[in-house]
């Protein structure tokens, strides 16, 4: 039976955040319970009053999703007494939990099965926390034109599993307001700049703008706290470093000068312990990108950022000239103001001339490896490639090393001579001109073969079904590359299944890839399944029905919000489906859209896989 | 002498009687209006008599055309004082196309009227035809979208099924198309759809001629106005900051939100609707060797990795949308923007970002 529900929205969003104080004062309990004890088991003639109840018990998130690793932490917004806390899972059990705040006005605690939970607080004060199963919770965007003046917003959308339709998923858009500013150097000479504002707690609804020659800039931005990423433009020979200001808000953008920055000096140093000439070296402090710098003559740098009086968390990167065969280097460090950097790559990394090597690929018609024109890229990670030692007589901190090498080899199949690594765990991406992509592990010491043969694929068979079993044509897959093929940047085809819901899925041998099933119409769910490799044969992919969910978007002045992009993300997914939208629609000229939301299902999307 | 002949005279007078002489009656058949076949023709009789009461017979007849063959059965024979009668459809295998009418009376002298027949023409009416179409998507008519044209055929005296219909489809210049008559066609119901393939924009001449058994044809046409294929335009993206060189620090995803398109707007206005395409992207990007732009394959999304750039890199991010038209823009490869008709409408938008 269809059912339709017009706001329940608002209501459980009230009823997670109302407060259910069973007992109070006056509640019938007569103490305070130690941690873990049962409500009513405490107390006695001396006990003391219990704590007042308190108004309100935060959840975060608001709308958990059962899951063995989802965390939930409960939250008093005013602490007024030490607190005593008890957790009970649906089953009526207590669940372990732990204090998420010095003051105890916090704990936090996995809610590992999807019902009611009930969490208690200072003695007796009960809150109903409803936590809901895997594939409820999506994440709802809404990107309105330029035109209507409102920034782009989420919210999350939660979806009961029993209904077939769903109405009165309205919203109300925040105007958001007008930030307007200029930004100036000490001698309040106007600064191009790009200027990002990052509201807290979601990234993913960054405003960016550009200043003007007048170093102004506007941006409509939403209302609370941001983070503002003013990053200078380099002109001429000034070079100012970016810099952060934390808990921005829109009335601070006034006047913004870039405060005068840090010298980060230092030099690289080759395998032979020669200064390495010509290595871009950046540094990331607290999350700021410094100023980038190149080695000169000597294998110096100096970038230039802002660094706490006592030392600022950073992430060092050098990238060495590309033909050297040196990896690529990474570093989490501590970074101090006035300490000159040494970064050396270890001289017990090998890097060695290759030569010699001819890439062949299989020739179906000819039933054997032919030599032919491809490009190969070497790629692969080690564990310590450097060292970096700031002269500061602390710690010598350990570089990652990134190994990203791409030759072209002829027509022939000849590789030019190049330099490589000589370390375990590389691997050769071959994608020939004439036959398939495959990859191939190279040996324990990184030794190239003389001949690096692209092995023929083997597709992976796909077939997607709906809940009823039955064939669904024109799922689109998408095999995402990981590893080495992610490394060597190739595109990503689709495939799409044919009447009955099949497809064959070339993939690369040796590789490894995310594989996402989406149906392109969005009358299903999708399904995705990581860390795919050739050779596995798949069952089914089952995608569920979508249940239609109509709403209405407008401006707090209950102006229609028109031609707004809604686009629905799963909220706690990982991998491939955390990033892109489930399904996008448009808001109509009266503000109101329906999308089509993957129904969540006892056994939701999901691959079965056979070997 | 003279007064005896009077006085005799007199006499004789007033003894002869005589009955008035009966009259015998004289009839016409009148009618008003057209007679048609398998409709009810309505017949009355004028009668001219010194007396009423004239009993009448009624009988009709098909004939052919001109009258000289006419069924030695009457359809009708009847006493009544009117005669209404539901005319025959068929006579000798053909459409009826003339009865005669026989009107016989009596008095109640059993006087004869002089039998009076008349022959009246069957009337015709040629067919009507109604035409409407509709475009198999969003109501446009365009080059490779399927157009459906229905007819409504009617007659009055015919049945559907013996109405002959023939359309024909013209192209702009002229040229006949295929017509594919759909399973919704009934032709006894007088309904009728076909579809045809228009390949080019301009006016297609859609000319229907129903024609019904005795060759009275009526003839309607319908012109469907096909236009060009838009190109199909960016709309929103994100990053929506275009007018200066992004900061790129860690995996950046850009983004086509959306496309303005007469037939593959994206995304689809109505998800789980019939309409086969939406438009589509391809991106390009600076290669991490440095240069030039390469192939960074489909979809509305690309996400830019830093980590495979050097710090300060300068990448050019590049998407193009298309349509189910192929074209080719009109730019040199080189310019970040592109737009075939040179106005707002972009089909290709590149943004800069500098890795960091």
């Amino acid at each position: 039976m269809r059912r339709s529900i017009p706001t329940w929205p608002v209501a459980i969003a009230a009823a997670l955040l109302a407060v259910a104080c069973g007992a109070g004062l006056d509640g019938g309990d007569d103490g305070s319970y130690p941690d873990g004890g049962v409500p009513g088991d405490g107390g006695g003639p001396d006990a003391p009053l219990p704590p007042p109840c308190l108004g309100r018990l935060d959840f975060e998130p608001a709308q958990p999703v059962a899951g063995a690793h989802n965390e939930v932490v409960a939250r008093i917004p005013e602490p007024l007494e030490v607190l005593d806390w008890q957790v009970l899972g649906p089953d009526g059990r207590p669940r372990p939990f732990q204090l998420a705040d010095a003051d105890r006005a916090a704990i936090r605690f996995v809610v590992d099965q999807p019902g009611d939970y009930t969490i208690f607080a200072n003695s007796g004060c009960l809150f109903p926390l409803a936590v809901a199963g895997d594939g409820t919770i999506f994440k709802l965007r809404m990107v309105p034109t330029m035109t209507e003046q409102v920034p782009p917003q989420e919210r999350d959308l939660a979806l009961p599993g029993d209904v077939l339709s769903a109405s009165g998923y309205d919203y109300t858009l925040e105007r958001g307001n007008l930030a307007e500013g200029v930004v100036v150097d000490s001698a309040q000479a106007p600064v191009a700049a790009y200027v990002r504002a990052t509201p807290i707690d979601h990234e993913d609804l960054s405003v960016e703008t550009f200043t003007d020659a007048s170093g102004r800039f506007a941006a409509r931005v939403l209302s609370g706290e941001h983070d503002l990423l003013v990053v200078p433009q380099a002109t001429g020979d000034r070079e100012l470093a970016p810099f952060r200001i934390g808990q921005w808000t829109w009335e601070q953008a006034t006047t913004i000068e870039v405060p005068a920055s840090d010298p980060i000096s230092g030099f690289v140093e080759d395998l032979a312990g020669d200064r390495l000439v010509g290595a871009t070296v950046m540094l990331r402090i607290d999350g700021v990108p410094t100023t980038v710098d190149t080695t000169d003559g000597n294998g110096a740098f100096t970038v230039r950022g802002h660094i706490a009086a006592d030392g600022s968390p950073a992430t060092l990167t050098v990238v060495p000239p590309y033909d050297l065969g040196l990896p690529r280097l990474e570093a989490a460090m501590t970074v101090h103001a006035g300490r000159e950097l040494a970064i050396r790559y270890r001289p017990s990394l090998v890097v060695r001339p290759v030569s010699g090597v001819v890439v062949r690929a299989y020739d179906r018609a000819a039933s054997q490896y032919v030599a032919g024109a491809a490009r190969v890229t070497f790629a692969g990670t080690i564990p310590v490639a450097a060292d970096v030692d700031d002269g500061g007589g602390g710690k010598v901190v350990h570089a990652s090393g990134e190994v990203l090498v791409e030759v072209e080899a002829g027509a022939d199949g000849a590789v030019p001579p190049f330099l490589l690594p000589a370390v375990a765990g590389l691997s050769a991406v071959i994608d020939p001109v004439r036959g398939n992509l495959a990859v191939v592990a190279l040996g324990a010491g990184g030794a190239v073969p003389s001949l690096l043969d692209a092995a023929l694929e083997v597709p992976i068979h796909v077939h997607a079904i709906d809940d009823a079993e039955h064939g669904l044509p024109g799922i689109q897959v998408r095999a995402i590359p990981k590893g080495a093929l992610a490394a060597a940047s190739l595109t990503v085809p689709s495939y799409a299944t044919n009447a009955s819901g099949n497809v064959a899925v070339p993939l690369a041998p040796g590789g490894s890839y995310d594989l996402l099933v989406i149906d392109p119409r969005s009358t299903h769910g999708g399904a995705q399944r990581e860390h795919v490799v050739t050779g596995e044969a798949f069952e089914d992919f089952i995608l569920p029905g979508a249940t239609p969910v109509a709403g209405q978007l407008s401006t707090p002045e209950r102006q229609p919000v028109a031609r707004a992009v809604v686009s629905l993300f799963c909220k706690y997914c990982s991998g491939p489906q955390s990033v892109r939208p489930l399904v996008r629609v448009l808001s109509n000229d009266s503000g109101a859209y329906q999308l089509p939301v993957p129904r969540p299902t006892a056994a939701p999307a999901r691959a079965r896989a056979r070997r | 002498m003279r007064i005896a002949a009077a006085v005799v005279a007199v006499p004789l007078i007033g003894c002869f009687y005589t009955d008035p002489i009966n009259e015998r009656p004289s009839l016409e058949i009148r009618h008003i209006g057209m007679v048609k076949r398998n409709e009810t023709a309505h017949f009355t009789a004028l009668v001219h008599d010194d007396e009423p009461g004239v009993d009448l017979h009624w009988r009709a007849f098909t004939c052919t055309a001109d009258g000289a063959t006419c069924d030695e059965t009457p359809f009708v024979d009847t006493t009544y004082d009117e005669l209404t009668a539901m005319v025959p459809d068929q006579y000798l295998g053909a459409p009826v196309q003339a009865i005669k009418v026989r009107l016989e009376g009596r008095d109640h002298y059993r006087a004869a009227a002089p039998p009076v027949e008349r022959l009246f023409a069957v009337e015709d009416t040629e067919p009507t035809v109604s035409l409407s179409s509709e475009s198999s998507i969003a109501g446009l008519f365009r080059p490779g979208i399927a157009v459906t044209v229905s007819a409504t055929v009617s007659d009055l005296e015919d049945h559907g099924d013996a109405i002959a219909v023939d359309p024909t489809v013209r192209d702009p210049m002229g040229n006949e198309l295929e017509l594919t008559t759909l399973p919704e066609t009934s032709p006894a119901a007088g309904r009728y759809e076909w579809s045809f393939v228009p390949d080019k924009a301009g006016g297609y001449r859609f000319d229907v001629d129903a024609t019904d058994p005795l060759h009275h044809t009526a003839h309607q046409r319908l012109t469907v106005t096909v236009g060009d294929d838009q190109p199909a335009c960016l709309d929103r993206r994100d990053p929506a900051a275009d007018a200066g060189t992004l900061i790129v620090s860690s995996n950046r995803r850009f983004v086509v939100e959306s496309a303005v398109d007469d037939l593959d707007p994206f995304p689809d206005p109505d998800p789980g609707d019939d309409r086969p395409t939406q438009a589509q992207f391809h991106w390009f990007a600076t290669s991490p060797a440095g240069g030039a732009l390469v192939d960074a394959g489909d979809g509305p999304d690309f996400v830019l990795v830093p980590s495979h750039y050097a710090p300060g890199a300068q990448v050019e991010i590049r998407v193009e949308v298309s349509d189910r038209v192929a074209r080719t823009l009109p730019c040199d490869a080189a310019a970040p923007t592109c737009s075939i008709g040179g106005d707002g409408c972009l089909q290709r938008f590149t943004w800069r970002a500098e890795i960091r």
